[in-house]
């Protein structure tokens, strides 16, 4: 088929032709964007915390009055949750990952802190870290219980061994091979004025920081000390349940928990799936809102396309049947409609191109969002083309059965 | 009633030039019916379409009712249009989606009259035209020869100084073309100037004066009754 | 006249069912779009305190480590002040109001045993925050300036609080049980949430908690509490103990003032300027010289409370109203060129060209009333999304009567943008032409 002439005709009464141009470039440039972003908050929701997410509940309390031994209440409770039916292991510590609030220092490989400081989240465990939190060790050993004592939160924190996440080792030592060799090393913190150390003696994999951190990527950093922690009147336990067994613990633990002592106030206790539910909920948010925003932009576009198209053939009803008369067969009426459309449509997706550079270069400064793959502006091309030839099927099917009869017809 | 002094009309385009009307004058009195003949592409269209305020004139002058009408504003024109003139098509061109009540209306609309008076002209009209009955019937309901006096009865209720008709019997069968004719013969007793394009020679008869025009020009034939006449202007054409 | 036209575009409308629902719905679906993240905008941006919110400062002194800077790329001093310099500056009266506080956890224990002892989140403030943030009381009042110097033992109660212990009723001059110590009720609050939370952005969730009680910051050493918020140290605490970290550079404290105009801004600024030096002397703050004092909107804006999210979603939602406002353009020229014969006709019988603009500027407008009416319906569904995914944002979204104007509004000038175009070229139509093609 000929383009030349359905070109002549689109350039001489161009309105449709820059509608739908204008309509199908801002659309691929959204489209295009909102893809990436989207695709950018699938990785965020989808991100593994790197500890056995389904057994595991957090549930803390505050003692009422200055003379409650919190030591005492502490190892009490341990046994006493441990003893309960359905709990695998429980320790006390202060924060888990993806929960959104903990704690933060800088830590060196040197002690003078030359070279460079970097900051991670600091957990705290017990003996039993692999056991209640299910997380991968892979290299070096546990904590002990002998290396395990209290944490006020005025004490300096001070302790001779730690146990780092893969990724800090690397950071930290960007001359090992793998990090399973960090195990050995020590670890300065405390600042320049003050430089303490702790040994390495293990190494966990794909754990993660309670929050992502702007400013520094903090997310893979973590280091455990083994300190159990008392925040004044404040402590917090993390529970890990038996397989299947966590829905029930999560209804009767604050109960249980009270009962056993009541001289203080228990919280309810958060399922992991909630602190995690919580940490992804803007990034659900946001993908969700795109999607719906690209449905709708394509429903809008394929309507659009269906409503002018349809107009148009009516508006050429007689010089369709014209052209059937003078021997044009149905398939060449068509070929038109979808010929017209094509052209229309690709005008559309180039100046959508660009337009979607553009915006990428916009939003990377202003929101800094990363840059743009070139997959992701082929493969919406590639999208609203086919939207177009589908949205335009019916209104070209209704041209290529326009009878000839229709040329001679007066009114 | 209506004077055209010199007047003319080119169209243009980019690639070509054409003179719709050259050096046209004539002069219609008032209680005139003007039967305006010609050959297709002779300028009469446009020539009624000018008398009409539908398109504007390049040159010349031309005056209706005693009012100069070139360079007029299209909001006066409009005015005009609306208030002395009534307008009669080949195609009716009544509005689809309007009812018969709704469709005499619409110039009365236009011209601002209250409720009360355009329900009373719209009622007087139709009834004129023997159709008040079917005052909310749509046009597709009608027969041509229906459609067409609701077209008159519109272009009537607005109490018209002059008629223009554009081949108003050219859709109709002779018998309801018949009867039409007869209806603006009444109009025209009644006082209403008229002038009807037509390609009928029949109908051209039956008016007190037949206008020719060729390539834009005019021939004027005055008041012939007899029917010699008649048949000697047709072999001119 | 308007009323005909009227008649005419709802008789349109009838006339091309489904010309005019395309049309209809794309201007609700960008109308509803648009006003469900300008909604979440709007509420998000507003001015929390608008008789007064270019008085409230809060005011920030750089003490950070000589060698990091808090905030590398802003060159922002820490949100927070340390003890004894929030302490210094609230002691000083310089400022018309000035407050230094922080939130803290503590157990509420009723006196009816049969009410359990709850967990109860309050902030540690002078008596200026009543007068400064202005909450309204629902019995008694604030505690007095001489309270905070004689270091009564005095508190006020949130509302829900007050209901939660005393069911209700007025508790004024009762006394109230918080860690095993008693504290004699002066007020009760009506409801105070100020959304956003400006006075305390860093540690609450932007839109999220309130606040169960207020104590006077000036019992804090006797209350000896840890913040329950953000706490940041650089160098470790002098001496191990509580008296050390009030001692030390840590910055955990909010400080807020009410200056009254530029003048008085500016005397606070020298007044805080020449404490730092000051303190420089005595060997502290090694950092150069960066105290900045911020008023409210100012503050919002820095803490971006706004979120980059939330300007996308805006920005992508208004490039969506454009295209559908195109959209609109296409049909609506569409749906008027069908009409070209009829447009004829009137012309013929007398309607000036602007009569002919007036009719189909109506029908646009008619048409984008529809479109706001069904858009107000797909706002609020948006908003119900929305709400689901960040109940922080919930109790503040929702569309109010000046909103729903707002959107009608942006609907009915959508219509008549998109109207413009299509109104124009009906008005080109030569009805001598129009009138013999049929």
């Amino acid at each position: 088929m000929d383009i030349k002439p359905i070109f002549k005709t689109l350039i001489r009464n161009p309105v449709g032709l820059v509608l739908i141009a204008t309509q199908v470039a801002l659309t691929l440039a959204i489209i295009v964007n909102s893809l990436f972003i989207i695709n950018q908050r699938l990785d965020n929701i989808s991100v593994k915390s790197g500890i056995d997410e389904d057994n595991t509940l957090m549930i803390s309390f505050s003692s009422l009055s200055d003379s409650y031994n919190m030591e005492n209440a502490i190892a009490n409770d341990l046994a006493f949750l441990k003893s309960l039916p359905g709990v695998n292991s429980a320790m006390a510590t202060n924060s888990l990952p993806l929960s959104n609030s903990g704690w933060s220092s800088g830590v060196s490989s040197q002690s003078d802190y030359k070279g460079v400081e970097i900051g991670s989240a600091f957990y705290f465990a017990d003996e039993t870290l692999v056991d209640t939190l299910g997380v991968d060790l892979i290299a070096g050993r546990s904590f002990r219980s002998e290396e395990i004592s209290y944490y006020y939160l005025s004490d300096e924190l001070e302790p001779p061994v730690c146990i780092v996440s893969a990724d800090l080792a690397l950071t930290l030592f960007p001359d090992l091979n793998n990090p399973e060799e960090v195990v050995g090393k020590k670890i300065w913190y405390g600042g320049v004025e003050n430089p303490k150390f702790a040994e390495v003696i293990g190494v966990i994999n794909d754990i993660k920081a309670p929050w992502r951190g702007w400013s520094e990527p903090i997310f893979n950093r973590v280091i455990y000390v083994p300190h159990k922690p008392i925040f004044g009147k404040f402590s917090r336990y993390v529970v890990r349940a038996e397989n299947g067994q966590l829905d029930n613990l999560v209804k009767n633990i604050q109960t249980e928990l009270s009962n056993f002592d009541d001289q203080r106030v228990i919280r309810p206790p958060r399922p992991f799936s909630d602190i995690r539910e919580v940490f992804v909920r803007n990034d659900k948010g946001m993908a969700t809102t795109l999607t719906i925003v690209i449905v709708l932009l394509l429903l809008i576009n394929a309507l659009g396309i269906i409503g002018l198209v349809s107009f148009w053939v009516t508006q050429r009803t007689k010089q369709i049947g014209t052209r059937r008369a003078l021997g044009a067969t149905k398939f060449d009426i068509l070929t038109y409609f979808l010929t017209e459309n094509l052209i229309i449509t690709c005008i559309g997706v180039i100046i959508g191109s660009i337009l979607a550079m553009a915006l990428n270069n916009w939003l990377v400064t202003a929101f800094s969002l990363s840059k743009l793959p070139m997959s992701y502006l082929l493969g919406s091309a590639l999208l609203l083309i086919l939207m177009g030839m589908i949205a335009v099927c019916a209104p070209a099917m209704r041209a290529m059965n326009v009878q000839p009869a229709v040329a001679t017809r007066s009114v | 009633m209506l004077k055209m002094n010199g007047l003319s009309k080119v169209y243009r385009t980019h690639l070509v030039e054409t003179h719709a009307l050259r050096e046209f004058s004539i002069t219609v009195d008032e209680g005139e019916f003007v039967a305006v003949t010609g050959p297709s592409g002779s300028g009469k269209t446009t020539f009624l379409n000018i008398a009409g305020l539908l398109e504007e004139h390049t040159e010349g002058s031309y005056q209706l009712d005693g009012i100069e009408l070139t360079g007029l504003s299209d909001r006066k024109r409009s005015a005009l249009r609306n208030e002395k003139l009534g307008f009669i098509f080949q195609g009716f061109n009544l509005i689809p989606d309007l009812n018969l009540f709704d469709n005499v209306d619409v110039p009365l609309r236009y011209r601002g009259f209250s409720a009360k008076e355009r329900k009373q002209r719209i009622e007087t009209s139709l009834e004129q035209v023997g159709l008040a009955s079917r005052m909310k019937h749509f046009p597709s309901e009608l027969s041509g020869g229906q459609q067409q006096r609701v077209a008159i009865a519109r272009a009537l209720a607005g109490e018209p100084k002059l008629l223009l008709a554009d081949e108003p019997t050219g859709n109709l069968d002779s018998n309801m073309a018949r009867g039409v004719m007869e209806l603006l013969e009444s109009i025209n007793a009644n006082g209403t100037t008229i002038i009807m394009v037509t390609h009928d020679p029949e109908l051209a008869a039956r008016t007190r004066r037949n206008v020719h025009v060729i390539d834009g020009q005019v021939t004027d034939l005055r008041t012939v009754f007899n029917n010699d006449n008649v048949e000697r202007t047709a072999e001119t054409a | 006249m308007i009323r005909y036209y009227f008649w005419l575009s709802l008789k349109s409308i009838k006339g091309n069912p489904w010309l005019s629902a395309l049309m209809v719905l794309a201007i609700a679906l960008g109308i509803g779009a648009f006003m469900t993240t300008y909604t979440v905008f709007h509420y998000m941006s507003g001015d929390p305190i608008p008789h007064k919110s270019d008085k409230l400062f809060t005011v920030q002194l750089d003490n950070w480590a000589p060698d990091s800077a808090w905030d590398d790329e802003n060159n922002r001093p820490p949100p927070h002040l340390t003890y004894r310099d929030s302490h210094f500056l609230a002691e000083s009266k310089e400022a018309t109001y000035q407050t230094a506080f922080f939130s803290v956890i503590m157990a509420a224990q009723p006196e009816n045993p049969d009410i359990k002892p709850l967990r109860a989140q309050g902030l540690v403030t002078y008596s200026d925050f009543f007068p400064m943030f202005e909450p309204k009381f629902l019995y008694g009042s604030a505690w007095t300036r001489r309270d905070d110097q004689q270091r009564n033992r005095v508190i006020v109660l949130s509302k829900d609080m007050n209901e939660r212990v005393f069911g209700g009723e007025n508790s004024v001059g009762k006394y109230f049980r918080l860690n095993d110590h008693e504290y004699k009720i002066v007020g009760v609050l009506d409801d105070f949430a100020p959304r956003p939370k400006y006075y305390d952005l860093v540690n609450s969730q932007d839109f999220g908690d309130t606040e169960d009680f207020y104590l006077p910051f000036t019992l804090n050493d006797f209350l000896k509490l840890r913040p329950a918020g953000n706490n940041s140290c650089w160098k470790p605490l002098p001496t191990a103990s509580y008296e050390g970290y009030l001692e030390s550079d840590c910055v955990w404290i909010n400080m807020w003032v009410q200056l009254e105009d530029e003048d008085h801004k500016q005397q606070y600024q020298q007044f805080i300027d020449n404490y730092v030096i000051d303190q420089k002397n005595l060997g502290r703050f090694p950092r150069p010289l960066n105290n900045q004092i911020t008023d409210v909107m100012d503050w919002l804006e820095v803490r971006e409370v706004v979120t980059d999210d939330t300007h996308i979603q805006l920005w992508l939602s208004g490039a969506f109203l454009i295209v559908c406002l195109l959209n609109t353009v296409g049909l609506m020229l569409a749906k008027f060129l069908k009409k070209s014969g009829d447009v004829g006709v009137r012309r013929a019988l007398g309607a000036s060209r602007a009569q002919i603009f007036y009719q189909h500027l109506i029908e646009s407008a008619t048409l984008g009333i529809v479109g706001a009416i069904l858009g107000l319906a797909l706002a609020w569904l948006g908003l119900l999304m929305v709400r689901s995914f960040s109940p922080d944002i919930a109790v503040l979204t929702h569309l109010d009567f000046k909103l729903s104007l707002f959107a009608f509004a942006v609907a009915i000038i959508t219509s008549l943008i998109s109207g413009l175009y299509p109104t124009w070229r009906i008005c080109q139509i030569t009805p001598a032409r129009q009138l013999k093609s049929q």
